[in-house]
């Protein structure tokens, strides 16, 4: 799935790889909010542009009641995926629907919450007429809309700005008043285009615990930003879009799921080469197959999953080799021993080899990639090592045509 | 669906109320029903507030008390504020609305809505008019009344104005609305307009000037016809009236050709002057007319030189004031509202089919 080349076959793999997940294989279909297959768009090069492929064959699922963050860098087509959903931009090519109705059907907005990236409300508007205003629009009763309304601004602290004109808020307080609007007409499903844009810390931890009541209240949450601290604090999956491709998709445990391993780091005092450890390679031996003494990782391959491309090779370990019992892979680097895991008790005979030995552990921890990793992996070009340049794919090619 | 209407108006309404320009024009319009009340007529001249202005002519032998304030509601009131000061204040206000809802950040909110592209877009663009709306019925509304307490004339008929002036400026701005959506600006969308509103008043009175030259023709040659007759056995002025008449005969073919052309090209484009000079004729009858031109028949006849033709130039007018009023509604409303919807329909098409 990683460093996936933007092309069907990738889109394809994407969907086999959700629809096998453990996670969405328990789940029925009716239970999708959102699902899509072939979404495409393409900007038409109107006096000698270029073709701008924004979307090339997206595959994506989200299920009902869970927080699905979509990340991705500048111009990946986050937000012309969300603007396909919400009928802002007519997709070239679209199999999917949304709660139940095909993308594209403007009926069912009236179900579905929207906070755009740099919305602009009308100034001369109060806060508590904001929400008013865009209620009515979705055809919420009179009654009905007044008591949300008071409630929203409450929500999201904003309750003595009510009857303040919307030209009197901060960036901030527009964004918290966004969001209530966002929800004014009690959405099955809100979509959230970068919603901590402008918000103090402190508004980003309202916005989160807001995200996990809704979550908590069935409401389905579609979270674009990419804020990857954000993302990973509150989502249940998440996307990464890359060129207008799905580059992975899944749970965070499914996505980190290679990335797992345990690390031990340890003091190498009272080992036979005195204060260092050295010695551990010869230690180990007991429990590993390793190279010959002296045997350096760069002239072997590497086990463990690469996490950090960007990270020069022969910095990763001094060596690497596998458990004997599992085929695990190890991998010593200094001070500290890196096993390809999440089995705990897979490392036990290891750390009793250690103690056995006379090493002193200091640390044994689980480690797995964090967000961030994998965004720098679906990111950089496998072929170059680099970032991929930011944008959507130009194309000369065809209408409707893939790169 | 009505909820969404109203929601839609309303927004428009609180727009148009945080508008220093609507306020100012509402004062205006104020002062133009306050002069209306401060102006009258009677048998010595006019009067203004206390002051009375002895005038042989204008005083109530040449047009009654209620007349009189037609005309002048008619004239002044419609044909020179509302038409011209208001609807200019109007389009400067009502210009930035479309570009303004089309605008990034702002169409995403309006377009994430449960409603169709159409009828949002035409829910919008009816939303503008409010703006000459509610102008023009509160000005028509209070010059009905100072007109009815001043000159005791209750003329239901000045309520007309308020769809009349609506309809003319629906013609406005329509183009405003699609040049604004095409171009996202409001200084283009404020410009276009008022080059397409001045361009329509130019060839309005280009094809006047022709119509006037037209029937200046035919006038001429009728009383050369007349003149001919006449010389008898002057066979030295005959002739030189043939000849005069050859020359008008060829050139008025020309005048009639090209007022025939202008008038086609008339035909496919709004009507505004005469959208609005319906007014007159709902509130000036032909009789008040015509008693107006006998009232008033002292101006002699102009003769260009000894040999030319002498016509009546009041008859002239009344000619072409006849021949204008004798346009049907159809001509001047249907055409009119079918170049509207041709521009709405564009507009619309566009809007349905643009990624925001």
């Amino acid at each position: 799935m990683r460093n996936a080349k933007p092309t069907g076959e990738d889109a394809r793999a994407t969907k086999a790889m959700t629809t096998l997940s453990p996670t969405a294989s328990g789940r029925g279909a009716s239970e999708l909010v959102i699902d899509l297959e072939n979404v495409a768009k393409t900007y038409s090069g109107r006096f000698g542009r270029k073709r701008i492929q924004a979307l090339r064959g997206i595959e994506m699922r989200v299920h009902r009641g869970e927080i699905f963050g979509l990340l991705g860098p500048n111009g990946a087509g986050k937000s012309t995926l969300v603007k396909i959903l919400m009928t802002i931009i007519r997709s070239t090519t679209c199999r999917g629907v949304m709660l139940g109705r095909p993308v594209g059907d403007t009926g069912v907005l009236a179900r579905v919450g929207y906070l755009p990236e740099h919305h602009r409300f009308p100034e001369y508007l109060t806060g508590a007429q904001v929400l008013d205003h865009f209620a009515a629009m979705c055809m919420v009763p009179r009654a009905a809309r007044r008591k949300r309304a008071g409630e929203l601004l409450e929500l999201v602290g904003m309750s003595a700005w009510a009857d303040k004109r919307v030209k009197s808020y901060s960036k901030g307080m527009r964004q918290r008043l966004g969001i209530a609007n966002a929800l004014t007409n009690s959405p099955e499903l809100v979509l959230l285009d970068e919603p901590t844009d402008g918000v103090d810390p402190v508004g980003r931890k309202d916005i989160r615990e807001i995200l996990v009541r809704l979550r908590g209240q069935g409401t389905t949450v579609f979270l674009n930003s990419h804020l990857l601290s954000e993302l990973e604090m509150v989502c249940d999956r998440v996307a990464i879009l890359v060129q207008g491709v799905v580059s992975a998709q899944g749970t965070m445990a499914e996505l980190t799921l290679d990335s797992r391993r345990y690390e031990i780091e340890v003091i190498g005092t009272n080992g036979p080469s005195g204060g260092d450890a050295k010695f551990l390679p010869e230690a180990l031996r007991e429990v590993a197959l390793l190279p010959d003494p002296g045997a350096v990782a760069d002239s072997a391959p590497a086990v463990l999953p690469a996490i950090s491309p960007d990270v020069p090779a022969g910095s990763r370990g001094d060596l690497s080799g596998r458990l004997r019992a599992g085929d695990i892979p190890i991998q010593i680097d200094n001070n500290s021993i890196s096993v390809g895991t999440d089995d705990p008790e897979v490392i036990q005979p290891l750390l009793d080899v250690l103690r056995r030995k006379g090493v002193t552990i200091r640390a044994v921890r689980p480690v797995r990639a964090s967000l961030e990793d994998l965004f720098m992996i679906a990111v950089t070009d496998p072929a170059t090592g680099k970032a991929r340049a930011p944008g959507a794919a130009a194309s000369t090619a065809g209408k409707g045509g893939r790169a | 669906m009505l909820m969404q209407t109203l929601a839609i108006f309303r927004d428009a309404y609180r727009e148009l109320n945080h508008k220093k320009m609507f306020w100012i024009v509402l004062a205006i319009s104020g002062l133009v029903v306050a002069a209306f009340g401060a102006v009258g007529i009677n048998e010595q001249g006019l009067s203004v507030l206390w002051w009375q202005i002895d005038s042989g002519v204008f005083n109530t032998s040449l047009m009654s008390g209620g007349m009189f304030y037609k005309s002048l509601f008619a004239g002044l009131g419609v044909g020179v504020w509302l038409t011209w000061g208001a609807t200019i204040l109007a389009i400067i206000s009502v210009s930035s609305l479309i570009p303004d809802f089309v605008a990034g950040g702002s169409i995403d909110l309006a377009l994430s809505r449960p409603i169709g592209r159409v009828r949002l877009f035409m829910t919008k663009y009816l939303a503008g008019l409010l703006f000459v709306g509610l102008q023009v019925t509160v000005f028509t509304v209070a010059s009905f009344l100072v007109i009815g307490i001043r000159g005791r004339v209750w003329e239901p008929g000045l309520l007309w104005c308020i769809p009349l002036v609506l309809l003319f400026f629906s013609y406005l701005y329509a183009v405003c609305a699609l040049v604004g959506l095409v171009t996202r600006s409001t200084i283009a969308a404020l410009l276009i307009t008022m080059l397409v509103w001045l361009g329509v008043f130019g060839l309005h009175a280009t094809e006047s000037l022709f119509q006037e030259f037209r029937i200046r023709d035919e006038m001429r040659l009728a009383q050369l016809d007349k003149d001919i007759a006449r010389a008898g056995e002057n066979a030295d002025r005959a002739r030189r009236l043939e000849n005069k008449k050859a020359d008008i005969t060829k050139s008025s073919k020309m005048v009639r050709n090209t007022h025939r052309a202008l008038f086609g090209v008339m035909t496919v484009l709004p009507k505004t002057k005469e959208t609005v000079g319906v007014l007159e004729r709902i509130l000036v009858s032909q009789a008040d007319l015509d008693q107006l031109n006998r009232n008033n028949d002292s101006v002699p006849p102009i003769q260009f030189d000894p040999d030319d033709v002498q016509i009546n130039m009041r008859e002239l007018t009344k000619r072409m004031k006849q021949e204008e009023r004798n346009r049907p509604l159809w001509w001047i409303i249907g055409t009119s509202v079918g170049f509207e919807a041709v521009v709405l329909g564009l507009a619309c098409w566009i809007f349905a089919q643009r990624d925001f």
